[in-house]
């Protein structure tokens, strides 16, 4: 399969599902004009990866994202942990650590779902 | 966008859930065997228990994008309130610059106009002019034009200090020496308004750590004022007291004193506060901001205690000169 890269902008992250490294990265902010057309592509082409795959590693890097892309995000860790019956899956959920409520998002997909969600810190902005 | 197809958007990320539901209408809405009923039904539980586990998941992340919104809305408030903080700093200063120029072109133009006048005068009739009268008006002219001199020179004083290139050098200061020459040159501004200078029989000897210029220039500059807003016939003070390591010269005055008001804007530049000096004498409003300037390039402290209608108490304090004992390192 094709590896996936989407540059981001302002109100969609970007997306790398890269098969050879058998990596996925998704980063900066989600909160697109449609977020079924920017997503269900991704979880698409997530799930035929997971088919044909015995490992994964997933980053996620989120600065934000709105309510309908949390949805998205359910969706993808539930096919994460569906496969994971088969599949090595790693996750690393980062967080900036003054961004308590990213922490917290974090936190709740961890006790969501039975995957190995690692929580890591990213040093905080410097306030002007 | 219009309402009904972005409802249609929001049925499309719950596609998935929806076609669970359409099946189990059309598996269980027609007669079946109890079996099929049976798997329909757990399909549905099932269905129906992941939803309200998104449910929830849903509800906490909104809750947490409302939280994250309302702080980022308190962090905007907080700038926009020092942005308007800056924006009020910035009014004042063009103020003080406005009215700095309105002082500046007063304060200038008088000497200069009067110098201008006796310059027509000598003009057109220095022959007819008797010799005496001749030397009053050019003695009165250089008089003027000292006046002016000094402005600028003082204009100039306060300009190097708020822009910092005042270099001071400290060192050991003989205070009582200092405040005895400094009381003795403003003499003559007080006899001329017949004001009293009540000043202690014999000074306590007192080094301080200081730079000797910066302390005499902080020392005419009180003192000037004292005269100036005290009314002729009442009385000026000065006395020296030393306090643990510091020296505090004071100066006190039975002028009108100080408002409220006027104690908040007191060592502000070209603030001219509510009272007025009471021989006629000229003010720029800058010689107190002078004098915390540059007590501040000096580091003692200055303040004025004040209460309305009773005079004010300038005080200078000084720290104490140790000189290093021999031989430490």
């Amino acid at each position: 399969m094709q590896a996936i890269h989407i540059d981001g902008t302002d109100n969609t992250p970007t997306v790398d599902l890269d098969p050879a490294a058998g990596r996925l990265e998704i980063r900066g902010e989600s909160y697109p004009e449609n977020v079924a057309a920017f997503f269900e592509p991704l979880l698409e082409s997530l799930m035929e990866y997971l088919e044909k795959h015995d490992k994964l590693d997933v980053v996620f890097q989120m600065v934000y994202f709105n309510t309908s892309s949390a949805k998205f995000f359910y969706d993808l860790f539930l096919t994460l942990e569906q496969a994971s019956k088969k599949t090595a899956i790693d996750v690393v959920w980062y967080y900036r650590a003054d961004d308590e409520i990213m922490l917290e998002h974090g936190e709740d997909f961890q006790l969501d779902f039975k995957l190995p969600i690692r929580l890591e810190t990213l040093p905080a902005i410097p306030q002007a | 966008m219009n309402v009904g197809k972005k409802r249609l958007e929001y049925e499309r990320i719950f596609s998935g859930e929806f076609s669970v539901l359409e099946h189990a209408r059309m598996t269980m809405g027609t007669p079946q065997d109890p079996e099929v009923l049976q798997i329909e039904y757990q399909a549905l539980a099932g269905a129906f228990e992941k939803l309200l586990r998104q449910a929830v998941r849903l509800t906490s992340t909104g809750d947490k994008i409302e939280q994250k919104l309302l702080q980022t809305q308190q962090n905007l408030n907080d700038k926009v309130a020092q942005v308007q903080a800056l924006n009020r700093d910035l009014q004042r200063v063009n103020a003080e610059k406005t009215e700095f120029l309105e002082i500046l072109s007063h304060d200038l133009r008088s000497p200069l106009t009067a110098v201008l006048t006796v310059l027509g005068l000598l003009h057109r009739e220095r022959a007819e002019l008797p010799a005496d009268k001749v030397d009053e008006l050019l003695e009165n002219s250089t008089q003027s034009i000292e006046n002016a001199t000094d402005l600028i020179e003082t204009i100039l004083e306060a300009s190097r200090i708020e822009s910092g290139h005042v270099e001071v050098e400290l060192g050991p200061c003989k205070l009582d020496s200092l405040v005895q020459v400094h009381v003795k040159m403003a003499l003559p501004a007080a006899a001329k308004k017949n004001i009293q200078v009540e000043v202690p029989d014999a000074y306590p000897a007192e080094t301080v750590m200081a730079d000797p210029q910066a302390v005499a220039r902080i020392l005419d500059n009180l003192l000037s004022n004292a005269v100036k807003y005290t009314p002729p016939g009442k009385r000026v003070w000065v006395n020296l007291v030393r306090e643990g390591n510091e020296v505090r010269c004071e100066v006190g005055d039975t002028g009108p004193g100080l408002t409220e008001d006027d104690m908040a804007l007191l060592f502000q530049k070209y603030r001219r506060l509510s009272s007025r000096p009471t021989g006629r004498e000229t003010s720029t409003g800058l010689g107190l901001a002078i004098a915390k300037g540059l007590a501040e390039s000096i580091n003692p402290r200055l303040w004025c205690e004040s209460v309305y209608g009773q005079g004010c108490r300038f005080n200078l304090a000084l720290p104490v000169y140790n000189e290093a004992p021999h031989g430490s390192q």
